[in-house]
């Protein structure tokens, strides 16, 4: 029996469906993320899971002990909030402090401490939270939530208030931090690369049903449906006319370019096209490629060392190996 | 900040202009009078100390105190109590109720003050719940103006609550907070800001009001009735002008107190708060009762005026009549509705456009910064000035010497109107101009069109709504005005307000009552036509 | 540019509010009871229809502080129906135009300024009087009092309002009635006693009055003139002359010494004495200037009229008001 268990979930709001069928189980020990474009629905099941919302079908159990109805206060998770929701009016050691209420004083200092040292914030500890960084603020969220020992750590776009630069930074630390403490986690994003970096394993979401779940290495070799192929990682899709109930398509970095020779040409799967755009991209480059129909675009990719002898304009070879293919059921 | 605009410079220097014979030279004129004899020579302190001396006349200033104290202790709670329903809970007729808070805003103060006379009187109908107590003195005055400052409270108090951010009551309750809990960690701290200010606007509400004073203050002196029977009753000019001053000292005071606190909390507020949703509200049928019976009295004193302006003669007669709206025997007629109505027009349009253009200039055109700060300067005092000191400091200021051409004009109500509601029609327009985009004005110039042509164009059409919250506020804060008129008329042109006051003394009370009543009709029609307005502009754009 | 057309209407409306009529228009500060104003104007006008009158009304005090407040540069062309006392002020300022109008010989002495160059002629006078309210006091069981010396009986504690001398015309004139008939002492003794019973001033004179008729309070002490438009509205009171005296009071006419439209004020002074404002004072209080139109129940009243000096009303106004404060204040 799963850690979590989500089953046929169903929220309606007003007339319309937010959710339909939603049905997936969490491990002790797992950070899952659920990931989705705006308005598939993943905040709104978020707040199912943490007890904000009550749903219209479906049940949620904790090891076994149904919670579906359970109120926030009694259910014990740990939630960190989009725009964090820190109380403006509490110093930072006072926020964390919030949920220990029931503690004794001397274990609430001292684990308040203990928090404050887990996140690196020690040292602003009787600031207010209009004095922090948003990334400080961030840090503050989590102590809070981890301080009363939840059961499970639920976090809402944890990142998509900061910069680039700081998020990654960030999005390593709470990885690190979630191995250390071993704590459930389900991390609510919209950005691919977070979940895929991050998780364990992946939801994907879309129009309020469950598209894929899977680890990120299934989902991304083995996409279900053309929404999630095209929706982690770029997917190029092929359409030929001898396919038929299923799709097709093949990822940048599969696709073999190489100068348009006899040998190359007679291999299957290869044609001519011409290089419409060469974009360099720091670490990789990407090949924007026009086939021999002059109707089908590939984007291929590669490092830069192997597009070097490539120059826009030019006419290559492109071959597209089928044990690269990926497929799925068409709609 | 780029070079100045002259155009810009020019227009603010015409405002500031013209902000010298409203409000500059009445206040000095004002100050001269309190410290010269009648003949008009100096005397320094000599009127202070005579005031301090009269046993009369400084006991107002105590009792002037007690009461405003007493109102803000009884009006702020229940407006907390109101808001708090109307926010985070719900009850049947919750969106009727949170309209009819608003309605004592429509009315000139003392028309619940003669409601309370049809309640509470010796013939009052609802006498026994007064207990014996006397309603004419203290306790009638306290009713009054908890009644008329009671939808200011709420309202501040209304957008308090609705900035309190939801998830922070989320992440309360996932923490393990209960609905105490929650109140005092998460709902009061973030209110207490809204309840301080509520508490001084009560309170100056209360302090300078002169229309509930007049009809229930019986024999109790208060500050303003003390200014106007020095003023009427013992032509003593010079020590009106003294007590003027007196009564200014607790505005100015409290006004310096709320701006201060004003800063202190910006350190607390959140940006883009997401208030409490119809689907986090509760459900409680004993806020709905709460909210009703708070309500209850209000509505009751309004209402039993309306009823008795078409009754012959209360109590004694109560045949439905509508002799009451024919005002000739009364001295009266329809025409000082007329004078009002003409006057809240004339108000609402001139207002709202030299107070939107000061405010624009202040906030978003280039203009040396000196000017910025002296025209904000000026536009905070009308805040601490009661409507009765200014329209004196009118007298004074307009009776002779040059602009003594505006004495007894129409002019004169309108420009003393405008001055009198004009700081929150500014501070209004300012928090709405911080809103629009500031680079709209540089978009235009980079096309070559210049910045005032934008500001109309595009600007203006920006702040659609909050130009039609301050015309509507202006035209019917004019219409209802008591005291700011009390002084200004009598002259050639009265306006309804001051003809309730004056049939009512006369004992035409009937009239009174239906010219009451015709005053909210002319303020209600405006209301809806505000929120008419409201609807087609939030239907055109896609806020 | 639909803006600045509406601008500009707006503007004229503005201005246009005060522009004067074609006819000779006299600016007159009244105090002439309210439901009066139309009857004079139009009484006037048809006798005279080349001037017009545009009134500025409101009660004597305010009338009063309004002349005073504007000495240096008056507004009003002539005053109309205010209390001579309050005249006798004005002319201390040298406000007033002296003149003597045609029938001026036809008012009873006591209704006229008797110098050598008269300032002021009256139309009326009214006097003192309470208004009592008959089913209150029926619950109350008590008798209705005649006097001023019943007032002062302990039984009526707390049943009476009266106006306050400090802010009305109405409530100076009975102290100044009491200090000339009782003497200084005596009258503050029995003010005492009498404000020991009251139960509330007010600022106006007529207020006390309508208390009276709407039950607010058993006894309303003011003047029977204001009191008879509450009986025409069917108000259960009973109107009762003071048995020991009535203070009174003259309404009375006057020309701005500023004013420069003389000759109309003139005739309005003119018209203050003939058997139109005659006939008009018998309707208001009863006591006409011109005696031949006193009416007959006023006559009784006229019997019960004090000795009013006016002059020492006026010149001891400041005086007695400032002893009043210091005794009454609440």
């Amino acid at each position: 029996m799963a850690f979590l268990e989500v089953e046929q979930l169903g929220m309606r709001y007003g007339a319309s469906r937010v959710l339909r069928n939603v049905s997936f189980s969490v491990e002790e020990g797992e950070l899952i993320a659920i990931l989705g474009p705006s308005g598939c629905g993943k905040t709104t099941l978020l707040n199912a899971v943490s007890g904000i919302a009550y749903p219209s079908e479906g049940k949620i159990t904790l090891s076994g002990r149904d919670i579906t109805f359970l109120p926030p206060e009694k259910r014990r998770f740990g939630v960190v909030f989009q725009g964090y929701a820190l109380f403006p009016n509490l110093t930072v050691k006072k926020n964390v402090a919030y949920g220990l209420g029931s503690w004794d004083a001397r274990k609430r200092a001292d684990r308040v401490r203990e928090m404050l040292e887990l996140v690196g914030l020690a040292d602003v500890c009787y600031r207010y939270p209009s004095q922090l960084s948003v990334g400080q603020q961030q840090r503050v969220a989590l102590a809070r939530a981890l301080a009363p020992e939840p059961h499970i750590l639920l976090l809402d776009e944890p990142f998509s208030a900061l910069d680039a630069s700081i998020r990654q930074q960030l999005a390593e630390e709470l990885r690190r931090l979630q191995h250390q403490i071993g704590i459930t986690t389900i991390m609510v994003t919209h950005d691919q690369q977070e979940a895929m970096s991050m998780a364990d394993r992946i939801v994907i979401m879309k129009d309020g049903r469950i598209a894929q779940t899977g680890t990120p290495l299934e989902i991304y070799e083995a996409p279900a449906d053309r929404f999630v192929a095209s929706f982690i990682g770029r997917m190029n899709f092929l359409s030929f006319s001898f396919m038929e109930g299923r799709e097709y398509g093949i990822r940048g970095e599969d696709i073999v370019v190489a100068e348009a020779t006899e040998l190359m040409l007679s291999q299957p799967h290869t044609w001519t096209a011409q290089i419409t755009d060469l974009c360099y991209m720091g670490a990789f480059v990407r090949m924007e490629l026009l086939l021999q129909d002059y109707s089908t675009r590939l984007w291929a990719e590669m490092s830069a060392s192997a597009a070097a002898k490539f120059k826009k304009g030019g006419i290559v070879a492109v071959h597209l190996p089928q044990d690269k293919w990926r497929s799925w059921n068409g709609d | 900040m780029g070079r100045p605009s002259p155009r810009g410079v020019l227009v603010q220097l015409l405002l500031l202009f013209l902000l010298f014979p409203a409000l500059i030279y009445p206040l000095y004129m004002l100050l001269v009078r309190s410290v010269s004899d009648d003949e008009g020579n100096f005397v320094g302190a000599a009127n202070f100390l005579e005031y301090l001396h009269s046993p009369g006349l400084s006991s107002s200033f105590v009792h002037s105190l007690t009461i405003s104290i007493t109102v803000t202790a009884l009006v702020v709670p229940a407006a907390f109590l109101l808001a708090y329903g109307l926010t985070h809970t719900r009850f049947s007729g919750r969106r009727i109720c949170s309209l009819l808070v608003l309605l004592p805003l429509f009315v000139p103060s003392l028309l619940p003050a003669i409601g309370f006379v049809y309640l509470f009187g010796s013939q009052g109908i609802a006498r026994f719940l007064l207990g014996g107590q006397e309603l004419y003195g203290p306790l009638g005055i306290v009713l009054g103006n908890a009644v008329f400052t009671l939808p200011h409270a709420t309202l501040l108090l209304l957008t308090s609550l609705r900035s309190v951010d939801s998830r922070l009551y989320m992440a309360a309750a996932c923490l393990g907070a209960g609905p105490w809990r929650k109140f005092t960690s998460v709902t009061l701290p973030n209110a207490r800001y809204g309840i301080i200010n509520a508490s001084f606007v009560v309170f100056t509400l209360s302090i300078t009001d002169f229309g509930v004073p007049k009809v229930l203050g019986g024999d109790y002196s208060v500050l303003s009735t003390e200014i106007f029977s020095q003023v009427i009753g013992q032509q003593n000019l010079t020590m009106g002008a003294l007590i003027s001053l007196v009564l200014m000292a607790p505005t100015v005071l409290t006004l310096t107190l709320d701006t201060w606190a004003r800063r202190a909390h910006a350190r607390l507020s959140v940006q883009n708060a997401r208030p409490v949703s119809n689907m986090e509200q509760k459900s409680s049928p004993l806020f709905g009762f709460v909210c009703w019976g708070i309500l209850l009295l209000p509505m009751s004193s309004i209402a039993v005026v309306v009823i008795a302006s078409f009754t012959a003669f209360w109590p004694y007669d109560m045949t439905p009549v509508l002799d009451n709206y024919f005002f000739e025997e009364a001295g009266y007629s329809l025409s000082s509705l007329g004078t009002s109505a003409a006057m809240a027009l004339c108000a609402a349009v001139f207002g709202t456009a030299f107070l939107y253009t000061g405010a624009y200039l202040v906030e978003r055109a280039q203009i040396p910064a000196p000017l910025k700060r002296l025209y904000r300067l000026l536009l905070l005092l009308p805040l601490s000035l009661p409507g009765l000191v200014l329209g004196l400091a009118y007298i004074f200021a307009f009776n002779s010497g040059p602009f003594s051409f505006l004495y007894d004009s129409f002019a004169i109500l309108v420009i003393n109107t405008i001055v009198h509601f004009s700081t929150v029609a500014h501070l209004t327009f300012v928090s709405a101009l911080a809103k629009v985009d500031d680079n709209y004005e540089k978009a235009g110039r980079s096309m070559g069109v210049p910045a005032w042509k934008t500001a109309l164009r595009v600007v203006v059409q920006q702040c659609r709504l909050p130009l039609a919250d301050v015309f509507f506020y202006l035209f019917i804060n004019a219409m209802t005005t008591v005291s700011s008129m009390a002084f200004l008329c009598g002259g050639r042109h009265t306006v309804a307000a001051i003809s309730i006051v004056n049939m009512y003394d006369s004992g035409y009370l009937g009239s009174a009552a239906a010219m009451s009543t015709l005053v909210l009709a002319v303020t209600f029609g405006a209301g809806l036509l505000h929120v008419l307005f409201k609807k087609i502009v939030s239907a055109e754009s896609f806020e | 540019m639909k803006l600045c057309v509406f601008g500009a209407m707006l503007l004229s409306l503005f201005l246009h509010v005060d522009t004067a009529s074609a006819k000779t228009e006299i600016l007159v500060y009244t105090a002439v009871e309210p439901n009066y104003l139309n009857l004079y104007k139009k009484g006037f006008e048809s006798a005279y229809p080349d001037i017009s009158i545009s009134w500025v009304r409101d009660s004597t005090g305010v009338i009063t502080a309004r002349l005073l407040a504007e000495k240096d540069a008056p507004k009003a062309d002539a005053v109309f129906g205010l209390a001579a006392c309050s005249l006798l002020l004005l002319q201390k300022e040298g406000m007033l135009l002296p003149y003597k109008p045609e029938g001026y010989d036809k008012l009873s002495p006591r209704m006229r300024d008797n110098s050598e160059e008269p300032v002021w002629v009256a139309m009326n006078a009214w006097t003192s009087g309470m208004a009592i309210n008959k089913p209150e006091m029926k619950k109350l069981g008590l008798p209705h009092p005649k006097s001023w010396a019943d007032l002062a009986d302990p039984r009526y504690k707390g049943l009476i309002a009266m106006p306050d001398p400090a802010s009305s015309g109405t409530g100076y004139m009975n102290l100044a009635a009491w200090m000339q008939v009782m003497g200084e002492e005596k009258g503050w003794d029995y003010a005492d006693a009498l404000m020991a019973n009251v139960k509330m001033l007010s600022h106006s004179g007529s207020k006390p009055g309508t208390m009276a008729a709407q039950g607010e309070i058993a006894i309303g002490i003011g003047s029977p003139a204001f009191m008879k438009p509450l009986l025409k509205r069917h108000a259960p009171i009973e109107i009762v002359f003071m048995e020991d005296g009535l203070g009174w009071e003259a309404e009375a006419t006057a020309i701005i010494k500023t004013t420069d439209k003389a000759d109309a004020a003139r005739k309005l002074m003119d018209w203050t004495c003939s058997e139109a404002v005659g006939k008009i004072a018998a309707d208001f209080s009863g006591l006409a200037g011109r005696p031949e139109f006193t009416t007959s129940e006023a006559k009784k009243a006229e019997e019960l009229m004090i000795d009013n000096d006016l002059q020492w009303v006026a010149e001891n106004r400041e005086r007695l008001l400032k002893e009043w404060r210091n005794r009454y204040a609440r």
